[in-house]
């Protein structure tokens, strides 16, 4: 009887192992330690917050050579400081510019989400981690963090009344009014759910698939004794730039998104038009 | 990429308050073909504005 316990026990074990286990990505060491200790409870959670884990983790490191960066106050630059003001100053010539001097209030968190990206995207190059940005939630997190900023800054540097003024698609005329529960439908389906949906989507489409293919080119090896060794190299270094492309566009039209909610000089834009005029007069 | 997005959003904007009318107000069923039609139309005027929006950024750069 005991026996036959124990033989049900290890096949639902295979059974759950094996549905389990059926990878699509590269293990971590987080997977490791599942297979070494399958009934931890510790690694159990860990397994369960593996992409909240990696994601503090490439926050944590970001905060800890930035601050370290930020320490260094010599005069002439040299070491961390120096490589790490030359990434600030070029991130900062991007987004000054698209959003205008203005804009450099912007560089901050579109910077952070730029570098944070990258680091997460690339964490899964290196062996035994993980890129969190091969799971939609983690993207989605990032979107929709994203969208809320993107909004908030709208009603910001727009005032609520010419905010929902730009939601109801600034209505001039009597069309533009019957056209007002139609825009407004149409603007929050796209600025709260499209935007967010697809800036997600075309980041975790393409960090899932590389570590794949990744994946994949790991298998060959392992199939045909490393002869397509030079096709994972090569795989990895498409990995390394694909991922950097990835992390600038979502940064690029963070970018473009929070330049659209930002005052514009159109008729629905009266106040805010005369602030921006009265900005430039004093340039 | 903002452009296809504003192009879908429309006519679903307007499936939706079309379905919305016609199950909470009883509207005629007639109702959402025009509401789909009107939401195209909304994208529409939404996509030149974007277009107007960002001609004009670039002239102001220049």
């Amino acid at each position: 009887m005991a026996e036959s316990t124990h033989e049900i026990e290890h096949a639902a074990h295979e059974t759950h192992s094996g549905v389990h286990h059926e990878a699509h990505e590269l293990p971590n060491f987080i997977t490791l330690l599942e297979q070494r200790f399958p009934h931890s409870p510790v690694v159990k959670q860990l397994q369960v917050w593996e992409n909240v884990f990696f994601s503090l983790t490439a926050a944590l490191l970001i905060s800890f050579f930035f601050i370290r960066a930020a320490s260094c106050k010599n005069r002439i630059p040299e070491g961390l400081q120096n490589f790490f003001e030359a990434v600030v100053e070029g991130l900062e010539g991007f987004v000054t510019g698209i959003l205008g001097p203005a804009g450099r209030k912007h560089v901050p968190f579109l910077g952070t989400l730029f570098l944070y990206i990258l680091l997460m995207s690339w964490s899964g190059l290196i062996p035994l981690l993980k890129s969190p940005t091969s799971t939609w939630s983690t993207t989605l997190a990032v979107a929709l963090a994203t969208m809320v900023y993107v909004q908030a800054t709208g009603i910001r540097e727009q005032g609520i009344k010419h905010y929902l003024l730009h939601m109801a698609g600034n209505p001039s005329n009597v069309f533009g009014i019957i056209l007002i529960p139609l825009m407004l439908t149409l603007n929050i389906i796209l600025e709260l759910g499209a935007v967010p949906f697809s800036l997600s989507l075309r980041l975790f489409a393409n960090i899932s698939s590389e570590d794949r293919l990744l994946f994949k080119f790991a298998e060959l090896n392992v199939m045909y004794k490393y002869v397509p060794f030079f096709f994972q190299l090569f795989a990895n270094i498409l990995s390394i730039i694909f991922s950097m492309v990835q992390a600038f566009v979502f940064m690029l039209l963070s970018t473009v998104y929070i330049s659209l909610v930002s005052p514009h000089h159109d008729h629905g834009h009266g106040e805010a038009a005369a602030h921006e005029g009265g900005a430039h007069t004093a340039h | 990429m903002l452009l296809p997005l504003i192009l879908l959003s429309g006519p679903l904007a307007g499936y939706v308050l079309g379905r919305l009318a016609i199950t909470k107000l009883g509207v005629p069923n007639a109702a959402l073909p025009v509401l789909v039609g009107l939401g195209i139309v909304a994208s529409g005027i939404q996509s030149f504005r974007l277009i107007k929006q960002i001609q004009q950024s670039d002239m102001d750069k220049k």
